[in-house]
């Protein structure tokens, strides 16, 4: 068989009318001024796409181009596609290709990206984390926090509390710092490097109207310091910063090429459930810690439904619910709901008499539980 | 299609070479470039690359940019010539470790110290204009068409030169912020500098890369000054502005007619607190939309017009180039690719990336003088070792700063 081709020697542009004939071990070429022999192991066919004109590589940087009898040729060439080359040939091995997709990236959200963050925060040196906190510290100082206006008793009574519930060898040295933030209100936030920040509005929310800290809103505010202990002792920060770098690259290898937007979108939605699952732990933790310490996760409870009337209180918060179901997707934290249920849920497993009624609990102590 | 395009079906070729000939000295005047891939062809080369980048933690995305890149220089003729590419996947899985270390260096710059973040910024100012030059010579250097290779001749001083100033835009206000958090004046002010004088950047760079194309012994000519992508970015800008004012009215609109739907039936039902909460989402959704409409519309403006310019002013000693995408169509093929790349949850992309590239193309014509542009050019000195051992000692890693 002789097939028409176009040879190009590599040195020049100039293109040659050729004629390629396949003997047994070489390929001979004919043309205007052309007679070359071509060992068949020198020569190389690129891979053949369904439109363009085959290639074929002669070697020290000639090469022939066919638009015709392709087919034919690559077989007389004993041309072998390579594997990914005979997998991309048929569809449903292509279809195979996107199932195989959707199961990795389901797996590396699911399991692979928080393991790996959990592994590799272990390998962060404290040092690394207290200095991202001590820079984070001024930054929220500005945007976010006012100094504290409570009283130094107060503050002593929330210290002594705090003593009281953190655990007795803790991963680094925790302390507790006061600041006021009308922004946030009722809250209590832990930062990478062990300290903890209360702000006057939570204390404020659990007190009783003369403001002392005993019996009923101390177990409550601890509570709230046990939940974020467990930020820290689980070295949530770090995690979540991990995680989301780790999903902002793949995305971003993903779609990063297409638009910013689509590429956000999977970040936060992704970085939004794993700030969930970090908040389930931190609850689950606190559990436990509060269980050791004999005081009944109910106290919890009574913390969000009491945190829940008062956000309920600001009109902006009273949000319908068929916008709730999309803003759950993207919320920090679950739901308050989900949330005292799995408190009371664990008050009633628990062998830790539940508060009474909220507002009117003793405390117990080590004569109460067996 | 222009339908003065038979060369490329394949039973156009099944003639004698005779016939060939004479088509070598007929079709010379207007050299004729077509593109033959399809969507569906590179769909499976796509999600095959994917899948085997992802499944390799991204080590195979080397391997796929070179069938990528083969996948459209094959594919891609001109006058019934192929253009092909050569480059060494390792090289390029080498380049992007190099650029893998870099970005990761930079993200947590400055989480360490400010000392550390310093020797960072500064690092990146000495080595990316080098490693930017050295992409583009990657690039072209593996990049051949009738057997003759492309080169970038930019020199290094030039790469200096023109890079400097995009890198001081996407550096310098983020070091700033970190060095001096408190100086809101001076980061304005550098925003502000760096910003408006992105058309000059954005222009200096292209004329770097096109004035220095070289193909065989023929180098390219770039006729635009550093000042002519300026008129298209202030065009731009008051296409944005425009279909700003036009998404305000819209937002007006809407909150004037949720006004009214909640005094006229929501209020009872839902009290006042549904009617702003109903509000404000309405504002959200509606300034999300115009913020991308404006993204939507003026960034295509800039594509096309930028594309043209920048083309339309390259050309090479026996041949010149034209390009003319239309706003409109092209608006139309962006809003259609990326609605569907939407609703198919991306798997259109590739049929996206071809149908924009087949755009570009049919769009772009060449001319020439001579009657065979090509029959003089040989192969340039520098790249006659690379042509024929097929690598070369430059190609170590094959810089690749695209990601």
């Amino acid at each position: 068989m002789i097939f028409t081709g176009i040879y190009f020697d590599g040195r020049a542009a100039a293109a040659h009318q050729i004629h390629l004939i396949v003997k047994v071990r070489a390929i001979q070429l004919l043309g205007h001024g052309i007679d070359l022999l071509v060992p068949i192991t020198q020569v190389r066919f690129n891979e053949p796409f369904a439109h363009a004109p085959g290639v074929l590589d002669l070697g020290n940087g000639a090469h022939c181009e066919f638009h015709d009898n392709q087919k034919i040729l690559q077989k007389a060439l004993r041309y072998r596609p390579t594997r990914v080359e005979r997998w991309q040939t048929r569809w449903q091995a292509a279809l195979v290709a996107i199932l195989i997709m959707i199961g990795l990236l389901f797996s590396a959200y699911h399991w692979g990206i928080p393991k790996l963050a959990a592994i590799a925060v272990v390998k962060i040196p404290a040092s690394t984390e207290t200095t991202l906190g001590a820079e984070m510290m001024p930054v929220l100082d500005k945007s976010l926090f006012k100094p504290s206006a409570l009283p130094e008793n107060r503050k002593q009574q929330v210290r002594e509390i705090f003593d009281n519930i953190k655990p007795e060898h803790p991963r680094l040295p925790m302390h507790l710092l006061f600041r006021s933030s009308p922004q946030m209100g009722p809250n209590a936030v832990a930062l990478p490097g062990g300290s903890i920040v209360v702000t006057d509005q939570m204390v404020a929310a659990l007190a009783p109207k003369d403001g002392d800290l005993t019996g009923t809103p101390a177990l409550e505010l601890a509570g709230v310091l046990a939940h974020e202990i467990g930020h820290i002792e689980l070295r949530h920060t770090l995690r979540a910063l991990l995680a989301n770098s780790a999903v902002t690259v793949l995305t971003a290898t993903l779609f990063g090429d297409f638009s910013a937007l689509v590429t956000a979108i999977p970040v936060i939605l992704i970085g939004s459930d794993y700030s969930r699952d970090m908040e389930s732990e931190a609850d689950a933790y606190a559990v436990q810690l509060l269980e050791q310490h004999h005081i009944s996760p109910g106290y919890m409870a009574d913390v969000f439904e009491l945190l829940h009337k008062k956000s309920q209180q600001n009109p902006l918060n009273r949000t319908p619910r068929w916008m709730r179901f999309a803003t759950d997707f993207t919320a920090s934290h679950p739901t308050d709901e989900t949330r005292i249920k799995r408190f009371r849920d664990a008050a009633a497993k628990s062998s830790v008499p539940p508060p009474v009624a909220p507002s009117a609990a003793v405390a117990p102590d080590a004569s109460t539980t067996p | 299609m222009p339908a003065a395009l038979p060369l490329q079906e394949p039973t156009q070729h099944a003639e004698s070479v005779s016939a060939n000939q004479s088509r070598e000295h007929t079709q010379s005047q207007t050299p004729i470039l077509t593109f033959t891939g399809d969507g569906k062809e590179y769909f499976r080369i796509w999600v095959i690359n994917l899948c085997l980048s992802l499944a390799t933690l991204g080590v195979y995305s080397a391997w796929a940019k070179v069938r990528r890149l083969q996948y459209f220089d094959r594919n891609t003729q001109l006058n019934g010539s192929p253009f092909n590419f050569h480059g060494n996947p390792m090289a390029i899985f080498k380049g992007r470790l190099v650029a893998l270390v870099l970005f990761v260096a930079y993200h947590y710059a400055f989480g360490f110290s400010k000392a550390f973040g310093v020797a960072v910024i500064s690092v990146l100012f000495l080595t990316l204009p080098w490693m930017l030059r050295s992409a583009l010579q990657f690039r072209l250097r593996n990049t051949s068409y009738r057997g003759v290779r492309f080169y970038f001749g930019g020199t290094l001083e030039g790469a200096y030169l023109s890079y400097t100033p995009l890198l001081a835009l996407i550096l310098l206000p983020a070091t700033t912020t970190a060095l001096f958090p408190s100086n809101t004046v001076l980061i304005g002010m550098e925003f502000l500098v760096l910003y408006l004088s992105w058309p000059v950047i954005h222009a200096a760079m292209k004329r770097y890369q096109q004035a220095h194309i070289e193909y065989g012994n023929q180098s390219s000519f770039y006729d635009a000054t550093i000042f002519t992508l300026v008129k298209p970015y202030l065009l731009a800008f008051a296409l944005a502005i425009g279909v700003m004012v036009l998404g305000g009215i819209a937002a007006v609109v809407a909150s004037l007619l949720t006004g009214v739907v909640a005094a006229a039936g929501g209020v009872k039902a839902a009290g006042p607190e549904f009617g702003t909460g109903f509000g404000i989402a309405i504002g959200l959704f509606v300034g999300v939309l115009y913020a991308y409409g404006v993204y939507l519309v003026a960034g295509p403006f800039l594509q096309v017009r930028i594309w043209n310019l920048v083309w339309s002013n390259t050309r090479f000693p026996t041949i010149s180039i034209r390009s003319e995408l239309e706003f409109w169509p092209y608006l139309g093929l962006q809003t259609k690719n990326l609605i569907l790349t939407l609703l198919t949850l991306g798997l259109y992309r590739p049929f996206a990336v071809v149908s924009i590239y087949r755009y570009r193309l049919a769009r772009m014509t060449l001319s020439s003088g001579s009657t065979n542009p090509f029959n003089h050019i040989v192969q340039s000195e520098h790249n006659q070792q690379i042509s024929a051992t097929g690598d070369s000692s430059a190609d170590f890693f094959g810089i690749d700063l695209s990601f």
